[in-house]
């Protein structure tokens, strides 16, 4: 069994019309034994910018410190604010430093640009390769679940409540099929000039 | 030297005994659908054959009729699926010349499974989704798991692409996850609809899913067969 | 081991009056350095400089001192001609080493800071000498042109137009005289060339004068019949 799937996880992020979400479930778990149902794998990054690092839960905790020291080290040097782009080249380059001892993350990306404010999201695999699709993105144990459901619920231009509604759709349904994620979820809605993060009740088995 | 070390060293190579491991098996992909309503039951099965990145066949039905009122789809290791459908049906065809009356679908059902178990250390590595009306003339789907597990439900996704449909259906047909919805009788325009919109979708992300859907539609009218293109990608 | 047991001072120290002479006498190499002036327009930059050569026999325009640093960015300087060729080559490394971790191109602000830093290195480590160096940097982005001044203690000055090197008190009374905010970049070409005339000796040519523009196109060095159509309008 892959290092990847040893704590499970399961993430989602969309574009919708002048919005960004971006969704996680909460379960750590050391295989089939779950260990706590609030591990939180959603950052935010900046006020539009929030990064999930589904994957092996030890690493999730040391690359989201080491993406702080970078961002914060960019943002202090450069006086300005990170954009979404500039963070996934980030987050890649970090992660292919380790090209050959990689920590087991699948990020996934999701904001709006600080300027334009254009919705962006990325994923990308453990060594850094970058995914920037005009639709969605997954990620975690529960990913061909997810890619199911976004593929069939996903459509263009969504208003930030039917967003709201598709990514939470797509997640819970994904990770009840998946044993190693799930037992309660977190959405953010990133738009312009409101954040919206709401806990989802699910069912815990 | 090992094998290992004489491709460093081409020009000190020796031979050596080489071992050489037969693989039994193979996984030519595809996968099934099957939803049930009360007087109807529908199946489809994509039509796409391949072997890795290659691809046998872009039209190979892989729904078979097994009686009036029931159709099973194969998909996995298609020779398997072959030899497991032809010793079904000749163990069909005895059941009617002893019994005199066509096997019921529980029958053939409950009939598959112990197929399946008996052959439990070297399994037939198929996964079937077995579709009928039953003798009431519901509709019912079965599912199994390669050793003969058995599970009755009135929807299942199989195959490649099980993982990616099956909360799809979750949550179209099963009502999963949804608020203030009251459950009403499932329409076979609806099902057909819907079968036709997972598959879509399956084949976007699913490389052995592809090139064309059959679609058996069984009522009490008996098998009615219909086709339905994907992307051939 | 032998090489930590070896001391290393730096060459730049503190005089009894809290000066440091060496960077002194390197911003005097700069003053005995060929001219060069830079000036900024409402839609784009300009920097030129003399390359004047001691004889006839010299390839005119085999070396050049106007140097593009990335696409949206240029350099030239005043002083001594080896210690930029260091300097340029660390900005170009340096440019595109921005470019590798952020997948955008560097901004001009943080390419002068990273030189800067270079510089300033120099000014404290052991075994070297402060570069005899000043740079004019300008560059495009953010939508808006950009002009810094690098010096050898590693101090930068972001300027609306200057001039550095041989008589640049002349050069920058000059430039007082003739900027306007609302200036357009063939005007600046024009001021840019006439404030390196202010001071020049002998008769000045495309062949031996360098020019370079930066606008939302990038940073280009202007081909000597080019630059000759702008003497062609000078008096």
């Amino acid at each position: 069994m892959s290092i990847l799937s040893y704590n499970g996880s399961a993430m989602v992020a969309m574009k919708g019309d002048n919005c960004v979400s971006i969704a996680t479930d909460k379960r750590f778990g050391i295989q089939g034994q779950t260990i706590s149902i609030e591990f939180p794998k959603v950052f935010q990054m900046g006020p539009h910018l929030y990064v999930g690092l589904p994957g092996l839960a030890t690493d999730t905790q040391t690359v989201v410190e080491k993406l702080n020291f970078r961002k914060n080290l960019y943002e202090l040097k450069e006086n300005r604010r990170i954009s979404p782009k500039v963070f996934a080249s980030m987050v890649s380059n970090l992660l292919y430093e380790k090209r050959f001892g990689p920590f087991f993350v699948e990020p996934v990306i999701a904001g709006l640009d600080p300027i334009t404010a254009e919705p962006y999201v990325c994923n990308m695999d453990l060594i850094g390769c970058i995914n920037e699709p005009e639709d969605f993105v997954v990620g975690g144990t529960a990913s061909a679940q997810l890619f199911g459901m976004c593929e069939a619920l996903w459509e263009p231009k969504l208003k930030p409540d039917d967003l709201f509604e598709t990514t939470s759709q797509a997640l819970i349904n994904a990770f009840d099929r998946d044993a190693m994620s799930g037992w309660g979820a977190t959405v953010y809605i990133i738009e312009k000039d409101k954040i919206t993060v709401k806990d989802l009740k699910t069912r815990m088995d | 030297m090992t094998a290992e070390v004489n491709s460093y060293y081409p020009d000190y190579a020796t031979e050596t005994p080489k071992q050489f491991q037969f693989s039994p098996y193979a996984d030519n992909g595809g996968s099934v659908v099957a939803i049930a309503g009360d007087d109807f039951v529908i199946i489809g099965a994509d039509s796409r054959l391949s072997t890795g990145f290659a691809i046998y066949t872009r039209d190979q039905n892989k729904l078979f009729s097994l009686s009036k009122s029931t159709v099973l789809g194969c998909s996995g290791c298609w020779c398997d699926a072959l030899t497991l459908t032809r010793i079904l049906s000749a163990r069909m065809q005895m059941y009617e010349q002893e019994h005199n009356k066509v096997m019921a679908t529980p029958a053939v059902a409950q009939m598959l499974s112990t197929m399946l178990y008996y052959k439990r250390f070297f399994p037939y590595y198929v996964s079937n989704i077995l579709a009928g009306l039953d003798t009431d003339g519901k509709g019912c789907v079965y599912s199994y798991d390669p050793i003969g597990h058995c599970e009755k439900a009135t929807y299942k996704a199989g195959g490649s692409a099980g993982a990616l449909l099956q909360p799809l259906l979750d949550n179209q047909i099963g009502l999963k996850n949804m608020q203030n919805v009251t459950p009403a009788p499932l329409t076979l325009e609806k099902a057909l609809a819907l079968l036709k919109d997972v598959f879509i979708s399956a084949a976007e992300r699913d490389i052995y899913t592809g090139d064309k859907v059959n679609i058996n539609i069984i009522t009490k009218d008996g098998i009615k067969e219909d086709t339905f293109e994907l992307r051939k990608d | 081991m032998a090489s930590s047991e070896r001391y290393s001072f730096s060459l730049t120290t503190f005089s009894p009056s809290g000066k440091l002479v060496q960077i002194e006498y390197a911003l005097a190499a700069v003053a005995a350095g060929a001219p060069s002036v830079g000036i900024k327009a409402s839609n784009g930059v300009v920097i030129a400089t003399e390359n004047k050569h001691k004889s006839i026999l010299y390839e005119e325009h085999s070396v050049s001192k106007v140097e593009m640093v990335t696409n949206h960015i240029g350099m030239v300087y005043s002083g001594m001609g080896p210690d930029y060729r260091l300097l340029i080559k660390q900005a170009r490394k340096m440019a595109q080493q921005y470019y590798l971790v952020y997948h955008e191109p560097i901004p001009t602000a943080q390419l002068v800071q990273r030189v800067a830093a270079v510089m300033q290195e120099y000014t404290q480590s052991g075994g070297v000498r402060p570069f005899g160096v000043s740079l004019l940097i300008c560059g495009w982005d953010n939508n808006r042109p950009y002009l810094f001044q690098c010096d050898p203690s590693g101090a930068y000055f972001a300027w609306k137009a200057t001039a550095m090197g041989k008589n640049f008190v002349n050069g920058k009374t000059f430039l007082e005289k003739r900027y306007g905010e609302e200036l357009e970049l063939d005007d600046a070409v024009h001021t840019a060339i006439l404030t390196l005339k202010e001071s020049f000796e002998g008769q000045m040519t495309a062949d031996n004068i360098e020019v370079g523009i930066c606008d939302a196109n990038g940073f280009r060095r202007l081909d000597p019949s080019h630059v000759k159509d702008y003497l062609a309008n000078i008096p």
